[in-house]
């Protein structure tokens, strides 16, 4: 019973039309159709299923159409500078928390609303560039991480982020055209550049732009706190919350718009310090178009990278390499902080950077193996270490936003032999769990088949 | 809230038809059909719908291919509902059905394969037959991004399934899998 007409093939603006797609279409015309489920019996399914709709699913609703959204992830790993490279994660993790940060917490919510807000939401949709700066709390690193991000309506936005790394400073550069799905990560210094292709992300993981979703804020998921004081300027405090993201805003009681904001992270226990921090906000700001440039100058070392397709198996190996590099047991928490952490951790300040690599090739040799680490193969090493690094940080993301009963016990666990679970988690949409071990391994199990905790105190 | 039975009534039909041409199979073709409604149905409570068509379109497409994906990572098969219990035969050739079928079969591991969004975007466009602008509206990005996630996953498709021998053409003689009878 095929009701649908036949398939002409779609005009050839979205790819062509040519003697392999003919047949497919036809196939798939062709498929027999039987009657559809009765109308009744559906209707008694989906009261039964409302029945026990939870809180979490409506999160997991939302994300269904896409408008949780995060940010990509990129690994610099130019020719000479080994150790320096290796902490691009950094600013890949802080860029990739400013868009959960900016998409989250401004996506649809059901809270209180009230008017001055609304009036600040109107603001924002005036304006059609921003500048602001983000603070992140980085596990070994003393100060913050900081990036200093420009966005320009519509699609663009700039991040720039400067560390220290050996006692030298590093500047990292992203670029991003939410349009085209594509970012591109430059060091000048290093003569680096990464080219990463975004639109095979899984659903919900595509950046977005953040002036966009500012300007689309719901006024009603903010409740108002009180009036208060910040940097000599009158401000309206207001708590925000969507899903797990939780945090405040401060309003410029003059402006109407926006001063601070902070977010903490879905990732760490209730109570905990908040890790994202956005400041010094400036609307309206005028920009230029060469800073959104995402041409790679001439004789850089380009690498290209496709951020499709991360998976538990990328998780684990994350995991892998954080065990590897820290010689320790895990520690009480696991989240998108702790990868942030990861670049710091590339290197040992105590160290010069021969001894540093030296230091790499044997905490990494293990993981990516000895012909890996080898002088001759270690550009295409570290780049491949870094793809994977990235999924594996997407994909730990994806599990903070929209996965179901994200569960860390791997706190005092070291590598093993895989009698010890380290998480589990449930995949929207799927019905069985996803279990990392301590050899690393992936298992999939039914709820009754899930590690039960304790399994090891923490250290002392 | 919208009227869930009005939604089944109206829709039913389209939602129906992309999940089994998609899965092949009838079981799972309802857990798909049914988790598209409850999945509408909740989206309704947070947000308004200006096109429901699409938007059913899209979930279950998307939760298809959930299920393609799931299917090809555990390397489970399914045996693909050949003719609709009840019903006459279908007239075609026996040979060119079977071949259809395998097409099919081969196109959805290709699916299960590919991008989410690359995946989505093609079958909006080429099944069901979404303008860019309606597919961009439901992956939330621009019609120029939807337009090259259908190119993109049509290459794909057609290096995937070009040197296949399926894809050669059938003496007139044995039916073909382009000119058959629907």
């Amino acid at each position: 019973m095929n009701t649908q007409p036949n398939h002409q093939p779609s005009p050839d603006d979205t790819g062509g039309t040519d003697a392999t797609l003919k047949p497919v279409l036809e196939a798939f015309d062709r498929a027999p159709v039987p009657p559809r489920p009765d109308t009744a019996d559906t209707l008694r399914w989906l009261d039964a299923q409302n029945e026990r709709l939870t809180p979490n699913d409506r999160f997991a609703a939302e994300a269904e159409r896409g408008d949780a959204g995060e940010g990509s992830s990129s690994h610099s790993l130019p020719r000479k500078r080994f150790t320096m490279r290796m902490l691009s994660p950094l600013a890949a993790a802080a860029s990739l928390a400013l868009v959960v940060a900016g998409v989250l917490l401004f996506s649809p919510s059901g809270f209180d609303s009230n008017a001055v807000f609304a009036q600040a939401v109107q603001q924002m949709r005036a304006a059609q560039t921003l500048a602001f700066t983000m603070s992140m709390s980085v596990p070994g690193h003393d100060a913050p991480a900081e990036i200093k991000a420009t966005v320009k309506n519509p699609g663009s936005m700039r991040t720039e982020t400067t560390m220290t790394a050996n006692g030298q400073p590093m500047a990292i550069v992203q670029i991003f055209d939410f349009e085209r799905q594509e970012m591109v990560t430059l060091m000048h210094e290093q003569k680096f550049a990464q080219r990463i292709d975004m639109t095979g992300l899984p659903r919900g993981e595509n950046p977005h732009d953040i002036v966009a979703e500012f300007q689309r804020l719901d006024p009603e998921q903010a409740t108002y706190l009180e009036d208060v004081e910040l940097d000599g300027r009158k401000a309206h405090l207001y708590r925000l919350e969507a899903g797990p993201i939780k945090g405040k805003t401060w309003i410029d009681a003059a402006t109407l718009r926006p001063l601070r904001v902070e977010v903490g992270n879905p990732a760490l226990p209730e109570g905990a310090d908040s890790a994202i921090v956005m400041h010094a906000f400036r609307w309206g700001v005028a920009l230029d178009d060469a800073q959104f440039d995402m041409t790679i100058p001439e004789g850089y070392h380009v690498s290209e990278m496709d951020m499709s397709h991360g998976g538990p198996e990328d998780l684990a190996f994350v995991l892998r390499v954080y065990a590897a590099l820290t010689e320790a047991p895990f520690p009480d928490n696991f989240g998108p902080e702790v990868m942030a952490g990861l670049g710091a951790m590339m290197q040992d300040p105590g160290l010069n950077p021969q001894e540093n690599q030296a230091r790499l090739v044997r905490l990494l040799g293990p993981v990516l193996g000895e012909d890996a680490m080898k002088p001759e193969n270690l550009q295409g090493s570290m780049e491949a270490f870094g793809e994977r690094l990235g999924k594996g940080a997407i994909y730990m993301s994806q599990i903070a936003v929209d996965a179901r009963d994200w569960t860390w016990m791997g706190g005092g666990v070291g590598p093993g032999d895989g009698d010890k679970a380290l998480c589990y988690w449930r995949p929207a949409d799927a019905e069985t769990y996803q279990v990392i071990y301590d050899d690393f391994s992936v298992r999939e199990a039914s709820a009754r088949e899930l590690p039960t905790r304790p399994q090891i105190k923490p250290g002392p | 809230m919208p009227d869930a039975q009005a939604l089944i009534e109206q829709h039913g039909d389209a939602v129906w038809r992309i999940a089994v041409r998609l899965l092949g199979d009838t079981e799972d073709a309802k857990d798909c059909y049914q988790e598209t409604f409850l999945a509408a149905i909740r989206l309704t409570r947070e947000d308004a719908v200006k096109n429901w068509s699409a938007l059913l379109k899209r979930i279950a497409t998307c939760r298809a291919l959930d299920r393609l994906r799931q299917r090809y990572r555990r390397r489970e098969s399914r045996a693909e509902l050949d003719q609709i219990p009840g019903h006459d035969r279908r007239v075609d050739d026996p040979a060119a059905r079977l071949e259809a079928m395998e097409l099919r079969r081969e196109v959805r591991e290709a699916l299960g394969g590919l991008p989410e969004r690359q995946a989505e975007a093609f079958w909006l466009r080429h099944m069901e037959q979404l303008s860019p602008d309606e597919i961009a509206a439901q992956l939330d990005t621009t019609a120029a991004n939807a337009r090259q996630l259908v190119h993109r996953a049509t290459a794909a498709l057609r290096d995937r399934l070009a040197p296949k021998p399926t894809l050669r053409p059938v003496p007139e003689s044995e039916g073909t899998v382009t000119g058959g009878q629907r």
